[in-house]
C-alpha cells in the first residue's frame, strides 16, 4: 500500500528509465515531467491506463535515447566498432525489421506474452505463498515452538502451556504466543465478522514491528486481569476509518466489549501466517474480557495458542533445541489436565517440546496450496515451452523467406556469426516485448489467482509486489526462452550457400523436400507437451465434476444456514433455550419456508466433534478406531437437510431431560459397530475423563452425511437431541430449507431475530455456498489447467495451420504436377491429412509419457479418478487429433484444389 | 525571408509552444499544452529529443529549476525561446501564410 500523496509510476519502470535517459538535465527533466504527468493521468483515467501510458512513454525515450541516433551529429566512422555499438545497431535493425511487419511482431510477442505471463503470475503466487521469507528483519532466527518431534503448522497450546514455556525457556531473545479469531464488530443483528488475534506481550517484539500510529503492544498490556485494548492492522485502519489519525483512545466494539485503540501497525506488517493477516490485534489476557471469565485462559486440554521466538544468535538450533527439551517435563508436570483418564494423565507428563526453523512464517494456505502451486508451475512451464516451439516455428518460416536476402548478405563478405548475432538480437528484443507484456499480464493475473483462492468466507491477503525474486524470475525465464526459440531460426537460417541462394531466385533452395521437416517436428513437440496438460485438466475437471455431482448425503440446494450466538445477551440458560424454541417457531411460520431445526452445526461446516464409542462386542484396533462424528439436532433436522431415514424413528416429543437418553445413527456407523445388523435398540457409552457416561440407546438409523468435507472416506456420524444436551447454549445453527432463493429468507430471519432478541448475533451463509468454499482448491486447480490445457491446444493448432500451410504453398508444383498427371483429388487432400496424422501420432506418442507423468504429479487431487484413466488419455489425443485435423483442413483442402494449369506454368 | 532552414512539423509545434509559455514553460506543461492544442499523445522521449535539437540550432535556452519533491525531488528544466528561434518561427509563419494564401475558400466550399 502506499502512503498518501501523489501517486508514481511502477518502480521498476521508473528504475527503467533513469537508465535509458542519459544523466544531466535530459534524464532530471524529463524523468520529473513524467512523474507530475503520470499523477495526473492516474486521476483522470486510472491506475491501469496510466501505467500503460508511462510503459509507452519509456520505449519512445528508449527509441530516442538509446537506438535512433541524432541526425546532426558528425557520424563516427573512425571509431573502432566495439561489442556496444554493433549490439546498439543490431538493435535498431531488429526494431526496423519488427516495425515493417507489425503483425508477425505482434502474434509472437503475444504468444510468448501469454507464456512468460503465466509463469510470473504463478511463480508470483508460488514465492509470495511458499517460498519467501517473511518481510521482518532476521528472519533466520525465527522459529517455531512445537509439541513433537516434526514440524507441524498447527502445533496448538493450551495457555498454561504457554506461560509455562515462556516462564521457563532460555536462549530466545524474545518468544510470543498468538492466536488466531474472529471478532465481531457489530452490536446484534448481522455479525460483521473481522480477522482477530491475541497475542502476547513480546508479539510486536518479535517481529520487530513498529507502529504507523500510536503504540503496539507490549509486555505492559498482557497480564492477568488486563484492560481491553486494542491495536489495529494497517490495512483495516484504512479501509475502516479511512486513515483517521484521531482513532487512537476512541474505542472498537469487539464481540460486544469495548477495546480501547491504542496503535496502528505499519504497512506491510502482515504477522506470522502467510496469506493471512490479523485486522485487529488484542492482548491474550484480554480473551477473558471477551468470553467473560478466566475460563479459556486456565483450561488444560483447550489448544488454541502457537508459539513462535527469535533463537539467540549465538546459539544454534540443535543448542535451544537442548534446551528447550531440557524443560519439557517441569512444563508438562505443571499443567497436567486433571480430569483426564490416569493414562492420558501419564502420555500428557511424557510429552516433549521441540523448535523448528520457521523463517518463512506458519501457513494454513501453503499447505494447502503448495502442492497445487508445483503442480501449475509445471503446467505454465509446459505451456512456455509450447509457446516457444510455436514462436521458432515463425521464425523458422520467415528465416526461409529471408535466405536470399541472407545469402546477398553473405556473398558481400558479412560474417556468419555477425547475421546470427543480428537474428538473436532480433529474437531477443521480441523476448523482452513478451516479457514487459508478460509482466502486465502476470500483474492482473495473479491478482485474479488469489481471488480465486479466497473462498468467500476466508479472505486471502498476500504480498504481491513485483520484488527483484519475481523480476529475475521473469529475466531468466526470458533469456532461457530466446535461447530456446531463438537458436534453431539463427543456425538454420544462415546455413545458406550464397552462390545457391542467389540461383533462380532462391527457388531451387526452398527447403529439403524430406518428410518430416524441423516445423513438423517442433509442432510433434508442442504435441507432446500439450497432452500432459490435457490429461491434467481432464483429470482435474472431471475430480470436480466427481465432487460436486456425488450425493452427500444432504440436499445442499434451498437450505440457508444461519449461525447465531447470544453470548452478548446475558440470559440464564432456561432464557437462551427460550430464544431458541420463540426463533425456531417464527422463523418456520415464515412465508417460503419449508422446514427449520436447530442444530449444534451444518454439514461441512469449519467446527466439528468426535468422540470414542464404547459398544459391547466391538474392539477397536486403534484409539482412532473408535472415533465417530457427533452434532445434536432439533425437531425437523433430517427433513431440513434432506437426509433420509432407513430405520426406526426421528427424535420426538418423550426425548427430553430425564427420559432415557438416545441417539440417532448412520448407516456406515451401524456398519462398523454393529457388523450389519440393524441397530435399533443397542446401545453405546461415551466417557468423561476416566468414568463412563450414561448408556445411549439407538433409536433410528439414517442414510450417510458427510460431515466435515465431501472427500472424507469415514462418515459415521451419531446425532444426539438438542433436547437432551446440556441447557442453555450460547451458539447454535438454524438450518431452514427456502422454497426459492433461501438468501431471500435473510431479511425476514433478521427481523425475527431482532424481535426475539435484539443482541444476537447472526452469521448467515447457504449450504451451497459452504459446500462450495470446501471445494475451492479443486476449483482453482480445475479452472487454472482446463484454461492452460485450451490455451496449449490453441497454440500448437496455431503452430500446426502455419506450418501445413506453409508446406502445402511449398509443394504447389508438385501437387499440380500430380493433379495434371491423374491423381484424383481426394487423393492429394488424404495425402495432406496422413501428414498431419503423422505428426500428431508422433507427438502424441512422445507425450503420453509425459501425460501419464502428470497423472502420477495430480494423483492427490484426484476423487474417483485413476491418474491413469484410460478415457482421459485417448479422450486427449482424440482431441488433439480431430484439432489438427480441423486445423489442417483448410491447407488441405486449398492443395486439394490446386489448379495444375497455374502449378505447371510455374515449373 | 532568411536563409533558416525550415522547422520540422513538431519543431515547429513545439518552439511555437515555447514561445507562448513566455520561459515559464518545462515538460510536462509543454506535453499538456501540445496535447490540449493537437489532441494527439506527446511522447516525452520525443519532445525531449527535440527540445534537445531546437537548443542545439540556438533556437531556445534551457535551464533547471529547484528539485521539486512532487515530481520525485527532479527539477525542472524550463525552456525559452532565443530571438532567433523566434525570428525562425516568424520565417515559418510567413512561408505558411503565402503557401495557404487563397486556399482558405476550398474548405468552405467543401
Amino acid at each position: 500500500m502506499s502512503d498518501a500523496g501523489d501517486p508514481r509510476p511502477p518502480r521498476v519502470l521508473r528504475a527503467l528509465l533513469a537508465r535509458v535517459l542519459p544523466p544531466g538535465p535530459v534524464r532530471d527533466g524529463l524523468a520529473g515531467d513524467l512523474d507530475e504527468l503520470f499523477a495526473g493521468r492516474v486521476r483522470q483515467r486510472g491506475r491501469a491506463r496510466a501505467d500503460a501510458w508511462y510503459a509507452r512513454q519509456l520505449l519512445s525515450a528508449a527509441f530516442h535515447y538509446r537506438l535512433k541516433r541524432p541526425r546532426s551529429r558528425p557520424t563516427p566512422e573512425k571509431r573502432p566498432t566495439t561489442m556496444l555499438d554493433s549490439l546498439s545497431r543490431d538493435l535498431a535493425y531488429a526494431l526496423r525489421t519488427l516495425r515493417r511487419r507489425p503483425g508477425f511482431a505482434a502474434v509472437i510477442v503475444l504468444t510468448l506474452a501469454l507464456g512468460i505471463g503465466a509463469n510470473t503470475a504463478i511463480y508470483t503466487l508460488l514465492d509470495a505463498v511458499v517460498l519467501r521469507p517473511l518481510p521482518v528483519p532476521h528472519p533466520e532466527q525465527l522459529v517455531q515452538v512445537t509439541y513433537t518431534d516434526e514440524s507441524r503448522n498447527g502445533a496448538y497450546f493450551t495457555n498454561p502451556l504457554w506461560e509455562q514455556v515462556r516462564d521457563r525457556a532460555t536462549g530466545f531473545t524474545a518468544l510470543a504466543a498468538f492466536a488466531e479469531t474472529e471478532f465481531n464488530t457489530a452490536d446484534g443483528g448481522l455479525a460483521r465478522l473481522v480477522r482477530g488475534q491475541y497475542v502476547s506481550g513480546d508479539y510486536f517484539t518479535l517481529f520487530e514491528a513498529r507502529p504507523a500510529l500510536g503504540r503496539l503492544l507490549g509486555r505492559a498490556d498482557d497480564f492477568r486481569g488486563c484492560p481491553p485494548v486494542a491495536v489495529l492492522g494497517h490495512g483495516f485502519w484504512r479501509s475502516e476509518y479511512g486513515g483517521r489519525r484521531d482513532v487512537i483512545g476512541t474505542t472498537i466494539s469487539l464481540d460486544g466489549e469495548p477495546f480501547e485503540i491504542v496503535g496502528v501497525a505499519a504497512p506491510g506488517f502482515r504477522g506470522p501466517e502467510v496469506g493471512w493477516d490479523a485486522q485487529v490485534y488484542a492482548p491474550l489476557c484480554s480473551q477473558a474480557v471477551i468470553s467473560g471469565s478466566q475460563a479459556a485462559l486456565d483450561a488444560r486440554s483447550r489448544w488454541w495458542i502457537r508459539i513462535m521466538g527469535r533463537r539467540d544468535p549465538s546459539l544454534t538450533i540443535e543448542q535451544l533445541r537442548a534446551r528447550i527439551k531440557a524443560i519439557a517435563p517441569a512444563v508438562y508436570a505443571a499443567t497436567v489436565p486433571p480430569n483426564w483418564a490416569a493414562e492420558d494423565r501419564a502420555e500428557y507428563r511424557g510429552r516433549t517440546l521441540n523448535v523448528f526453523p520457521a523463517e518463512r512464517g506458519l501457513s494454513g494456505l501453503r499447505i494447502r496450496y503448495a502442492s497445487a502451486l508445483g503442480v501449475l508451475m509445471g503446467a505454465v512451464a509446459l505451456l512456455l515451452l509450447i509457446a516457444c516451439a510455436n514462436v521458432a516455428n515463425l521464425l523458422l518460416a520467415r528465416a526461409a523467406s529471408r535466405r536470399h536476402d541472407v545469402a546477398i548478405r553473405l556473398a558481400i563478405g558479412a560474417g556468419r556469426r555477425r547475421l546470427m548475432h543480428q537474428l538473436l538480437t532480433e529474437s531477443a528484443l521480441l523476448a523482452a516485448l513478451g516479457a514487459v507484456a508478460g509482466l502486465f499480464l502476470a500483474h492482473w493475473g495473479t491478482r485474479g489467482l488469489v481471488a480465486l483462492i479466497a473462498a468467500h468466507r476466508s479472505a486471502v491477503s498476500l504480498d504481491l509486489s513485483l520484488d527483484a525474486r519475481v523480476l529475475g524470475f521473469t529475466a531468466l525465464i526470458t533469456v532461457v526462452t530466446t535461447m530456446i526459440f531463438g537458436l534453431a531460426p539463427a543456425l538454420s537460417g544462415t546455413r545458406v550457400s550464397p552462390r545457391a541462394a542467389l540461383n533462380a531466385g532462391g527457388r531451387g533452395v526452398a527447403e529439403g523436400h524430406g518428410r518430416f521437416t524441423l516445423g513438423k517436428a517442433l509442432v510433434a513437440a508442442q504435441v507432446a507437451l500439450s497432452l500432459p496438460l490435457l490429461v491434467g485438466a481432464g483429470l482435474l475437471a472431471g475430480s470436480l465434476r466427481n465432487l460436486s455431482g456425488m450425493d452427500p448425503g444432504f440436499r445442499a440446494d434451498g437450505v440457508l444456514v444461519v449461525n447465531v450466538d447470544l453470548r452478548r445477551a446475558d440470559l440464564e440458560p432456561e432464557a437462551r433455550d427460550a430464544v431458541w424454541r420463540q426463533a425456531l417457531e417464527r422463523i418456520r411460520a415464515l412465508p417460503g419456508v419449508l422446514s427449520a431445526a436447530t442444530a449444534f452445526r451444518a454439514p461441512i461446516a469449519s467446527n466439528s466433534w468426535n468422540e470414542a464409542l464404547y459398544v459391547d462386542g466391538f474392539t477397536p484396533e486403534t484409539p482412532m478406531d473408535a472415533l465417530v462424528w457427533f452434532n445434536t439436532i432439533g425437531d425437523d433436522y433430517f427433513e431440513t437437510m434432506g437426509t433420509r431415514l432407513i430405520a426406526g424413528r426421528d427424535f420426538d416429543a418423550t426425548d427430553v431431560a430425564g427420559a432415557p437418553p438416545v441417539a440417532i445413527v448412520s448407516r456406515s456407523m451401524a456398519a462398523k459397530f454393529f457388523g450389519g445388523k440393524s441397530p435399533l435398540g443397542r446401545q453405546f457409552r461415551t466417557k468423561a475423563g476416566d468414568a463412563f457416561k450414561e448408556p445411549v440407546t439407538i433409536v433410528g438409523l439414517v442414510e450417510d452425511a458427510k460431515y466435515s468435507s465431501l472427500r472424507e472416506e469415514n462418515s459415521a456420524t451419531v446425532y444426539r437431541p438438542m433436547a437432551q444436551s446440556a441447557p442453555g447454549s450460547a451458539f447454535s445453527t438454524v438450518v431452514l430449507r427456502a422454497a426459492g432463493d433461501p438468501l431471500s429468507l435473510v431479511p425476514a430471519v433478521r427481523q425475527v431475530f431482532a424481535e426475539v432478541q435484539p443482541a444476537a448475533s447472526l452469521e448467515v451463509t447457504t449450504l451451497e455456498a459452504q459446500v462450495a468454499d470446501s471445494l475451492q482448491r479443486e476449483r482453482v486447480l480445475a479452472v487454472l489447467s482446463t484454461l492452460f490445457g485450451g490455451v496449449a491446444l490453441a497454440l500448437s493448432m496455431l503452430g500446426l495451420y502455419g506450418v501445413m500451410a506453409h508446406t502445402v504453398t511449398r509443394r504447389r508444383n508438385e501437387i499440380g504436377v500430380r493433379i495434371a498427371l491423374g491423381a484424383d483429388r481426394a487423393r492429394v487432400l488424404r495425402m495432406v491429412l496422413r501428414d498431419i496424422v503423422v505428426v500428431v501420432a508422433a507427438g502424441a506418442a512422445l507425450g503420453t509419457a509425459g501425460a501419464l507423468a502428470a497423472g502420477t504429479l495430480v494423483r492427490s487431487f484426484l476423487f474417483g479418478l485413476e491418474p491413469t484413466e484410460p478415457a482421459i488419455v485417448i479422450g486427449a489425443v482424440l482431441l488433439l487429433l480431430a484439432a489438427a485435423l480441423g486445423a489442417g483442413l483448410r491447407p488441405a483442402l486449398r492443395a486439394a484444389g490446386a489448379d495444375p494449369v497455374e502449378a505447371l506454368r510455374e515449373e | 525571408m532568411t536563409d533558416h532552414a525550415f522547422l520540422g512539423e513538431f519543431e515547429h509545434l513545439v518552439l511555437a509552444t515555447a514561445l507562448r509559455l513566455k520561459g515559464e514553460g518545462y515538460g510536462a506543461t509543454l506535453v499538456r499544452e501540445l496535447e490540449e492544442r493537437t489532441g494527439r499523445q506527446v511522447q516525452g522521449g520525443a519532445l525531449y529529443a527535440t527540445l534537445d535539437r531546437l537548443e542545439r540550432k540556438g533556437y531556445l535556452v534551457s535551464r533547471m529549476g529547484d528539485p521539486d519533491p512532487v515530481r520525485g525531488g527532479r527539477p525542472k528544466r524550463f525552456v525559452t525561446v532565443t530571438p532567433e528561434g523566434v525570428r525562425a518561427l516568424a520565417a515559418q509563419r510567413e512561408a505558411l501564410l503565402r503557401i495557404w494564401d487563397g486556399l482558405e475558400a476550398t474548405f468552405e466550399e467543401a
